[in-house]
């Protein structure tokens, strides 16, 4: 029962080794390929460029949200002085790691802001706000157009990245350092670092929330919003971590060192996940419902009626009952094979759960223009070939960044003070 | 229980007399580790029925000591879905329907949102889910441990106390098939045990005393009293007066407003009373005026211009409209003021403020657009053609009366009501309601060319126009106006009176509303 406690890392096999750099180059060439061809062909759709945009957009979110949350589930590691944690960490360092290079994705999101602001053409692309009749007849009277602009817009992302990229960056790197010399001191400095740390992500994650989804909705706002993608942003990221682990450990890496203990705690983040992410979702709907204001439910008008009430439903289903029940049992959260399709599923609604907040909006804000008098017709299609290259071609992309982040380097911090408490660790 | 067992506790450790029990052996070890080594040597030798104490968790102690998992959840589960249906069971059957039974149904519409509403039963559902999944945790963890126990033989052990501070023990129970009384010491040394006892069970009385048995009865029966007394009071009625908890403050030392004052005289026959004019309640002293009820310039309150040298220090009404005939000696028609008075500002300001109060106080009957048709209006001619209801229609303010009429004459009418319409003074402040005049003339001129559908569907102007006094009103007229006057009651005296004051020319309508107002009047 009691065997000699772990002190080191055993597993032959800590990092992804001379695989890393055939996955930089084929997730990255075909990432490209995929996203091109979705921009392509997307020319050849109902609204073009502006469908391709909004699915974009909601991969550039899917992607984000998790690389955040893992932020996060670094720093609250440090936080809390997190002993069993120590083994899987370094993975959601390295998915935090990818965030510099999702700035870079973000480029043609940025653009479809500034560019119609300089090239003064006023076709309706991603955001409405963007464009100046619409934010000179709607939205200037509340002044929301104060902070709906362009420029601000693009200063705020800046903002928002230079800070995420100076939270992973530092403690990706502090966590490296110590891989080489053992030094405790940096744990210290880590754990004194995380409480402001947090408070800087919380800020900034709040007002990305505001500028990148909410704002698809211009004149629409809910105050729990952030809550909302945080609680579905971490959700993913504890899914993610999961699925990396399964993968390096099909393919022998990591296989001794991270037990079905990791594996049960991770998965009982998960489920708390699904439901804190079910309770804010609900209580974002039941004000709305309940106090029935027009300038309120605007927002679930278009999603609760025709085609997009089946989506909601299937969100009520797939994000919340189901999960819920499914990932309740001890036994299948401790279960190997039960855990790869577990969090593929929930990978799938959560990628659905931005579908369905930016999708929708599409319709919205296409016929809000058309009273405005610039009629752009409707949009038609659903889901087609740009949704899946697009997709396919972010997550190729995902891939590449974080095999790109890892290296031959090691996945585990290899001398954290808290290792052993982590190597032994015992769910009762 | 505690008093009877005493005598033999401290001996817990001597041979036991024949009035106790052997209960198992309890052996100490030096450290944790030590312990779960022992539990796992004790359970390969096949003993089950066993414990281990110490004085934190050890990590590794339940499969050592054979723990199977616990059947808890799917008791919390089963309770859990039972609290599931059981709230939306009771919310479906109390608001969804009239059925009688233990939960007589409620139903109750609420902003238009369907009796049985799953998103609004969902907290209370997640709630009572909640609730009584913890109840079904705490109760069936007790429950499923044989807790509450009110005394382990272990407790008399002196030894035993270590267990919350330094000490590691398991106690092996001697009803173990596997317990053997010769080895089990020498077991439990080989298993690293540093000292061993046993444990005994005192039989000599360990009943419950005869009144704590009574003193329980007694409580049980005082439990059943509130529900039956309540049970009794159900749908019951009473001769007597209810209850005063608190007469001090129920009847206060105090006269109130309409009482007489006082009697302060010897008896009842020589009543004496605190003021001469035996009234509790004082009028105002003559001469004075409460601070900030200063009312000065009558055109501005009353919206009659003032004959000169007087001014009213109260806006108090001047009845006139409708008792014009029963005291002839009231003035015919107060002199209403044409004009909005200096006190007030027409402005654009003044104006969009008394839109807005228009909207809020008035347009509820008399409809945004002031054609008479607010939703409250609108709903009780619904009624009225059921004849569930006896409602006076709501008067277009684009009723040529009403065109005609002259701002005084509009303000009195919002100060004090007219017909079935009720007073707003105590409502809206003068000011508004010189704002709420202006905007009703602001929305008599824009429905000057205006029209609307009436009850049949065809078009007709809203502003109705008057019949001029040559031509008699024929049935043609009068249906064409139907829809916006024909039950003004509310403007009989005023019109009749009107004629005389201001339009000569209404001298028709007056007389035909005053038939029509006869009718109404007996409603109202």
């Amino acid at each position: 029962m009691h065997a000699v406690k772990k002190t080191k890392v055993t597993s032959p096999n800590v990092s992804l080794g001379d695989a890393s750099g055939s996955l930089v180059l084929l997730g990255g060439v075909g990432g490209l390929v995929l996203i091109g061809a979705a921009f392509a062909m997307s020319f050849f759709v109902a609204n073009g460029v502006s469908s391709f945009l909004h699915v974009y957009l909601v991969n550039f979110l899917f992607f984000i949200s998790i690389s955040l949350g893992a932020l996060f589930f670094v720093l609250i590691q440090h936080l809390t002085r997190a002993g069993w944690s120590v083994a899987v960490r370094r993975i959601a360092e390295v998915m935090a790691g990818t965030i510099p290079y999702l700035a870079i994705l973000f480029i043609p999101i940025l653009l479809s802001v500034v560019a119609p602001s300089i090239y003064g053409a006023s076709e309706y692309l991603l955001y409405l706000w963007v464009n100046p009749k619409y934010s000179s007849e709607i939205l200037a009277p509340d002044k929301a157009a104060y902070y709906l602009n362009p420029t601000l817009f693009g200063v705020r992302a800046a903002v928002y990245f230079a800070a995420w990229f100076m939270l992973s960056r530092y403690y990706l790197n502090r966590s490296r350092i110590q891989d080489e010399n053992g030094d405790h001191t940096l744990t210290t400095r880590m754990q004194f670092w995380s409480a402001p740390s947090v408070l800087l992500f919380a800020i900034t994650v709040i007002f990305a929330s505001f500028d990148w989804s909410m704002s698809l909705a211009p004149i629409w706002f809910s105050t729990i919003w952030p809550v909302y993608f945080f609680a579905g942003g971490m959700l993913g990221a504890f899914c993610t971590i999961i699925l990396i682990l399964l993968m390096l450990q099909k393919r022998g890496i990591l296989g001794d060192d991270v037990t079905e203990d990791h594996y049960h705690d991770l998965s009982k983040f998960t489920f708390g996940f699904i439901f804190f992410w079910s309770y804010i979702a609900f209580s974002q709907f039941i004000l709305i419902w309940y106090a029935n204001i027009p300038e309120e439910t605007i927002w679930y008008q278009p999603r609760l009626n025709n085609g997009w009430r089946w989506a909601s439903l299937l969100l009520l289903c797939g994000h919340t009952l189901v999960p819920f029940l499914l990932m309740m049992p001890r036994t299948l959260r401790r279960s190997k094979n039960y855990l790869w399709y577990a969090v593929i599923a929930l990978l799938a609604m959560h990628w659905f759960d931005h579908f369905w907040i930016v999708m929708p909006q599409m319709f919205v804000s296409f016929n809000d223009l058309a009273e405005l008098g610039t009629d752009l017709g409707t949009p038609k299609h659903i889901f087609g070939p740009v949704e899946a290259c697009c997709f396919l071609g972010m997550a190729l992309l995902y891939v590449a960044f974080f095999c790109w982040e890892a290296g031959d380097r090691p996945l585990i911090p290899l001398r954290d003070p808290r290792l052993t408490e982590s190597l032994n660790h015992k769910v009762h | 229980m505690a008093q009877s067992n005493h005598h033999s506790s401290s001996e817990g450790s001597t041979p036991a007399g024949p009035t106790s029990r052997l209960v198992g052996i309890l052996a100490e070890f030096s450290s944790p580790d030590k312990l779960v080594h022992a539990c796992d040597q004790a359970r390969q030798a096949g003993i089950r029925r066993m414990d281990a104490y110490s004085p934190f968790p050890v990590h590794g102690i339940d499969p050592a000591i054979g723990i199977r998992r616990t059947r808890l959840p799917f008791l919390v589960l089963a309770v859990g879905l039972t609290g599931l249906f059981v709230a939306l069971g009771l919310q479906y059957s109390v608001n969804a329907t009239d059925a009688v039974g233990p939960f007589p149904g409620y139903p109750f519409l609420i902003s238009g949102k369907p009796l049985f509403s799953l998103p609004a039963n969902i907290p209370v559902t997640f709630e009572v889910i909640v609730l009584s999944s913890a109840f079904a945790t705490l109760l069936g963890s007790l429950a499923l441990n044989g807790l509450p126990r009110f005394a382990n033989p272990l407790h008399r052990i002196p030894r035993f106390k270590k267990a919350t501070n330094n000490g590691f023990f398991l106690m092996i129970e001697a009803e173990d098939p596997n317990y053997n009384p010769r080895q089990i010491r020498n077991q439990l040394e080989q298993w690293g045990a540093e000292a061993l006892e046993e444990v005994h069970l005192d039989l000599t009385d360990h009943r419950l005393p005869a009144f704590v048995k009574m003193v329980f009865v007694l409580l049980l029966a005082l439990c059943t009293l509130p529900p039956a007394l309540i049970y009794r009071a159900r749908g019951d009625s009473h001769s007597l007066p209810r209850l005063h908890f608190n007469p001090d403050m129920d009847w206060q030392f105090k006269s109130q407003a309409q009482q007489v004052a006082p009697n302060i005289g010897p008896n009842e026959k020589n009543e004496e009373f605190v003021f001469a004019d035996q009234r509790a309640m004082r009028g105002e002293v003559a001469g004075t005026v409460i601070r900030g009820q200063l009312r000065d310039g009558s055109a501005y309150f009353t919206g009659v211009a003032a004959p000169t040298g007087t001014a009213s220090l109260s806006e108090d009404r001047h009845y006139v409209s409708t008792t014009t005939e029963q005291d002839p000696s009231t003035p015919a028609e107060p002199n209403w003021v044409t004009t909005f008075p200096d006190r007030f500002s027409v402005s654009e300001e003044t104006m969009a403020r008394g839109k807005q109060r228009f909207d809020i106080y008035c347009a509820v009957c008399h409809g945004t657009t002031g054609a008479g048709d607010g939703m409250v209006n609108q709903r009780a001619m619904t009624l009225n053609a059921l004849q569930r209801a006896s409602w006076t229609s709501a008067k277009s303010l684009h009723d040529h009366t009403v065109i005609n009429q002259p701002v005084g004459r509009i303000f009195d009418t919002i100060t004090n009501g007219r017909g079935t319409m009720g007073p707003y003074r105590s409502q809206i402040s003068v000011e508004d309601r010189w704002a709420i005049v202006l905007y009703v003339k602001a929305l008599q001129d824009s429905m000057s060319d205006a029209v609307m559908q009436d009850g049949d569907g065809n078009w007709v102007p809203v502003r109705t126009v008057a019949p001029t006094a040559v031509a008699p009103a024929t049935p043609a007229s009068d249906s064409n106006a139907a829809p916006t006057n024909s039950t003004s009651a509310d403007q009989t005296g005023g019109d009749g009176s009107n004629s005389t004051g201001t339009d000569a020319g209404n001298n028709t309508t007056g007389n035909q509303t005053d038939a029509s107002g006869g009718s109404n009047g007996n409603n109202s």
